[in-house]
């Protein structure tokens, strides 16, 4: 495999600067809190249906994000902090959802793998995509979850130091750490 | 390899592999609306405070202070602030009291291309306008797949005669009667995918002279003062309590079968916790009794309030028929804080070189977490897995389990908040040997005492108890559902969620039972009961019931998956790289494509096979839309709404006469019935357990199956209906959402 260096921060959809500046309009004028929902919903969308493994639930915790995020807005201190901020907010109603609810929890990657199973067998993998989703799902929890906050929250190192309550330092190493475990568990594979 | 040499194609493809599917445009535009109220109404408010003569702003200002005064100095001195300025109209919501108000005449809609955009009401008041708009029909691939890439967004607005353009928010000026509501494109849709420029033209009238605006009244804490009385009995019983959380209840409307109460609980936690309310909130009456309760989908609680680390605005209706005052309110809840460890607790534990699935290891077993002692009660092996039950203690709730070095594939659990719980992990291959379990993350619950408050009227207004007609079952009638007689004899398959995803199919008393399909809940059987068809990885999985022999049909896969009664056809939806529904022979060949949308759900075929039945969510709330497509031609019609359909999903099921259509209510605890007419729906089950999980007509199409999600059955518990006479009959043995039944 061909090696490139690679990025230390990873690009985001969405500019941290246009996300700033759309939390400091929201502030001004709270009818624009939309453009903040506008920015985010798919992140937080992709992370939930990634914990919940099923459409509904996913949908359901994502609408309480936001309506809690938005009633408790005024309330975010820094301007910056926005999306980790939201992610804790994911990542207490999942708490909430499992906790009430308790069906299937967190790893859930059985329901997971099932309904994409369902709903995306049409999609022609690359035989390496299909490993790898296989090699994921066999990662320990909390390896998982480095792995949806990184790319399916698409959150920075800082940001999920945040959520994780841990240095961004120690965040980067752990994600790399497992990046390159990965990589490397492809390339035996592979071989 | 160097640990920070990661490839950015690299990293794409780990997002790839998460296969996440796209959020649907139509939840993240209906929750975009959803937000668009909220702020309206905080906008209300505001505006009331700055718009009022200033002697009232006064005034309001003072109760302002006073209110931010009473969340230091205690609960019984909170007062909202409604005092009688907003009224609220049902079906509107909040709105001033003295104000003129016109509407529209009748409600507009257009379709182009298969797509519907309709205004279904609007109110002008003297401040704001309200639209209500909807648009259905667009298909999935005119969204963009990723979020860097943006739709369209051009906003709709609001064309006055002369030509002014306004926001559709705007207030229009009184003299104005007619305007164009004009669409300029599908919100977030891609260039070319749907049609642009849309204009519908509206007219609106005076709202008729003797529309109610229902007063919204401020409760009081003092009895007498404004008509209602909080007792805040939080301030006796809640002691413990009362020092990190309370609730009140802040204003009322009385409404015509009862009354609209919105209050709040209010978290007062240190920082570093927060407040977990458990479970939903219980109202009681004076006698006892649980009160049924409903959430009004036109009000928005205050939204202006500190509320706290877990607060919660709330706002419920309940029916005033029967109700024995005082009732109470009341919420369980807890505070809650992770707990920092340095090491976490570890047992080690040899399962033997051959466990077998159903061995159960009754341990008992002290482990230590950070100096807090949970109790590892069993282990039970399962197929692929293995199930830990544990006791938290009583400082602990909640512990993360796993096995060192044997990476789980997927995790469940279940339990009771603060009691002993499940835990269950399946893995590739069942673990054996010597096992060393690790705990860690443990959570820590400080537990409160119930949270409540009482609340009466000061003047009970006497109510008519309804019984609406044609329903078979409600709260009070289900307990005493019989057992199915000896002499019914049938099968059943069911989806189950636990130890697996698994179809199941089983005699009516259970026995009998067998997994046709692991690793899927979505199937459907033919109607000659002989094969049942579901969606596996790669393809559709057809399963002989009666000898279990599988074949596949390679390449086509989906959800909703449904038998052509003549067994020559199977129709599901995709949302893969096409999107729609597609139609397949029963020996495979190449699929024909129905439509296009990608999040359809079928409910059922024509008797002689040649139309297919399937709703969508509707340009309106009031339901979903039910439309069939001739299979032949391809020509797709709607048929109506579904009205008080749920709007998360219906199940929706056409008889196989294909005379009527049963569907999950609005409160997804509800069925009603229809006629394929179009008549009036007419409601069957009248929220008689949790929720409706699955509905299948029995193959003759007089009986009806349903499973009910219970307070003891999480997967649900399936009863047989006769709609006619209301004859129903439980089958305890079953368990699961049901997939098809029928009676031999």
């Amino acid at each position: 495999m061909t090696i490139i260096k690679g990025h230390n921060t990873f690009p985001p959809d969405v500019p941290q600067d246009t996300l700033i500046q759309a939390v400091i309009a929201a502030k001004k004028d709270n009818g624009l809190f939309g453009e903040l929902y506008r920015l985010s919903v798919k992140r937080v969308f992709r992370y939930l249906y990634s914990r919940t493994g099923n459409r509904e639930d996913a949908e359901d915790l994502t609408a309480q994000t936001f309506l809690s995020a938005y009633e408790a807005f005024y309330r975010l201190k820094r301007d910056d902090r926005f999306i980790p901020w939201l992610f804790s907010i994911a990542r207490n109603k999942l708490n909430d959802h499992y906790r009430k609810r308790k069906p299937l929890s967190p790893l859930d990657s059985a329901d997971h793998v099932s309904e994409n199973h369902n709903l995306l067998t049409e999609v022609i993998q690359s035989e390496q995509t299909a490993r790898l989703g296989e090699l994921i799902r066999s990662l320990p929890e909390k390896d998982q979850e480095l792995l949806r906050l990184r790319f399916l929250a698409e959150l920075q190192f800082s940001e999920m130091g945040d959520v994780l309550h841990r240095r961004e330092d120690t965040v980067k190493k752990q994600v790399y750490r497992l990046l390159s475990r990965i990589q490397k568990q492809m390339e035996v594979s592979h071989e | 390899m160097n640990e920070w040499l990661v490839t950015s194609e690299f990293e794409e493809q780990i997002k790839m592999a998460f296969n996440i599917p796209d959020v649907r445009p139509e939840f993240v535009e209906k929750l975009g609306r959803e937000l668009q109220k909220k702020e309206k109404a905080e906008n209300l408010s505001h505006r009331r405070l700055f718009g009022l003569r200033p002697a009232w702003a006064i005034i309001i200002m003072v109760f302002a202070l006073v209110f931010l005064t009473t969340l230091i100095i205690g609960p019984q001195q909170v007062y909202a602030g409604f005092k009688k300025l907003l009224g609220y109209i049902p079906g509107v919501g909040l709105v001033e009291q003295e104000t003129s108000i016109r509407m529209l005449q009748e409600p507009v809609r257009q379709t182009r291309e298969g797509i519907t955009v309709a205004v279904n009401q609007a109110f002008l008041l003297e401040d704001e306008t309200r639209i209500d708009y909807g648009v259905s029909g667009v298909p999935l691939s005119a969204y963009p797949e990723r979020e860097v890439v943006t739709g369209c967004i051009e906003p709709p607005y609001l064309q006055l005669p002369d030509g002014t353009q306004m926001d559709i928010n705007a207030p229009v000026p009184d003299n104005i009667y007619e305007a164009v509501f004009v669409l300029p494109c599908i919100f977030n849709t891609l260039p070319d995918t749907t049609p642009t420029g849309w204009q519908l033209p509206l007219i609106f009238v005076d709202a008729p002279e003797d529309i109610e605006i229902l007063p919204v009244q401020e409760v009081s804490p003092s009895p007498g003062e404004s008509g209602f009385e909080v007792l805040p009995t939080y301030v006796e019983t809640q002691d413990a309590a009362a020092a990190q959380a309370y609730i009140s209840v802040d204003g009322v409307i009385e409404i015509e079968d009862g009354y609209i109460l919105m209050g709040s609980v209010r978290s007062l936690t240190p920082e570093g916790s927060w407040l977990q309310i458990i479970g939903p909130m219980v109202i009681r009456d004076a006698a006892g009794d649980t009160i049924q309760y409903g959430f009004p989908e036109d009000i928005h609680p205050p939204m202006n309030i500190d509320i706290g680390r877990g607060g919660y605005n709330w706002a419920v209706q309940i029916d005033g028929a029967g109700l024995a005052f005082p009732i109470t309110i009341s919420f369980n809840a807890v505070v809650i804080s992770g707990v920092e460890i340095d090491e976490p607790g570890r047992f080690v534990f040899d399962v033997g070189s051959e466990p077998q699935p159903g061995q159960v290891w009754e341990l008992n077993q002290d482990i230590d977490i950070g100096g807090y002692v949970i109790t590892l009660l069993a282990v039970s092996a399962m197929e692929d897995g293995y199930s830990f039950s544990i006791d938290p203690g009583t400082e602990l709730v909640d512990v993360n389990i796993s096995i060192e070095g044997v990476q789980a594939l997927a995790g469940g659990g279940g339990g009771s908040w603060g009691d002993e719980f499940t835990r269950s992990m399946i893995f590739s291959e069942l673990p054996a040997g010597e096992l060393t379990l690790v705990f860690d993350n443990p959570v820590r619950a400080e537990p409160l005492e119930s949270l409540q408050t009482e609340w009466q009227p000061e003047v009970i207004r006497e109510f008519e108890t309804k019984h609406p007609e044609g329903v078979c079952l409600d709260r009070s009638t289900y307990p005493s559902i019989p057992d199915h007689p000896a002499g019914l004899s049938g099968m059943v398959v069911v989806a189950q969620v636990e130890p697996q995803m698994q179809l199941v199919y089983s005699m009516l008393d259970g026995t009998g039972s067998r997994i046709l399909a692991a690793g899927s809940v979505h199937g459907s059987v033919s109607m000659d009961g002989e094969m049942l068809v579901y969606g596996k990885e790669g393809g559709l999985g057809l399963v002989n019931i009666e000898t279990g022999v599988e074949e596949t049909i390679i390449g086509y896969s989906g959800i909703s998956q449904h038998w052509s009664p003549d067994g020559n056809r199977i129709a599901f939806v995709s949302a893969g790289t096409a999107y729609g529904i597609f139609m397949i022979g029963r020996e495979g060949g190449d699929p024909v494509q129905l439509s296009n949308l990608g999040y359809e759900s079928i409910a059922g075929w024509s008797p002689d096979s040649t139309r297919l039945y399937y709703t969508i969510p509707g340009s309106s709330n009031e339901g979903f839309e039910l439309w069939e497509v001739n299979v032949g031609s391809g020509e797709a019609s709607f048929l109506f709404v579904i009205e008080n359909s749920s709007l998360k999903a219906p199940y929706p099921a056409v008889s196989p006469d294909g005379s009527r259509i049963a569907y999950r209510g609005r409160d997804n605890s509800s069925l009603y019935i229809k006629n394929m007419d179009g008549s009036e729906a007419r409601l069957l089950l009248d929220d008689p357990t949790l929720a409706v999980s699955g509905i299948a007509w029995e193959r003759e199409g007089y009986l009806l199956g349903i499973s009910l999600i219970t307070g003891v059955n999480h997967e649900g518990e399936v009863i047989l209906l006769s709609p006619e006479s209301c004859e129903t009959y439980r089958f305890r043995g079953v368990r699961g959402e049901l997939r098809a039944i029928w009676i031999e």
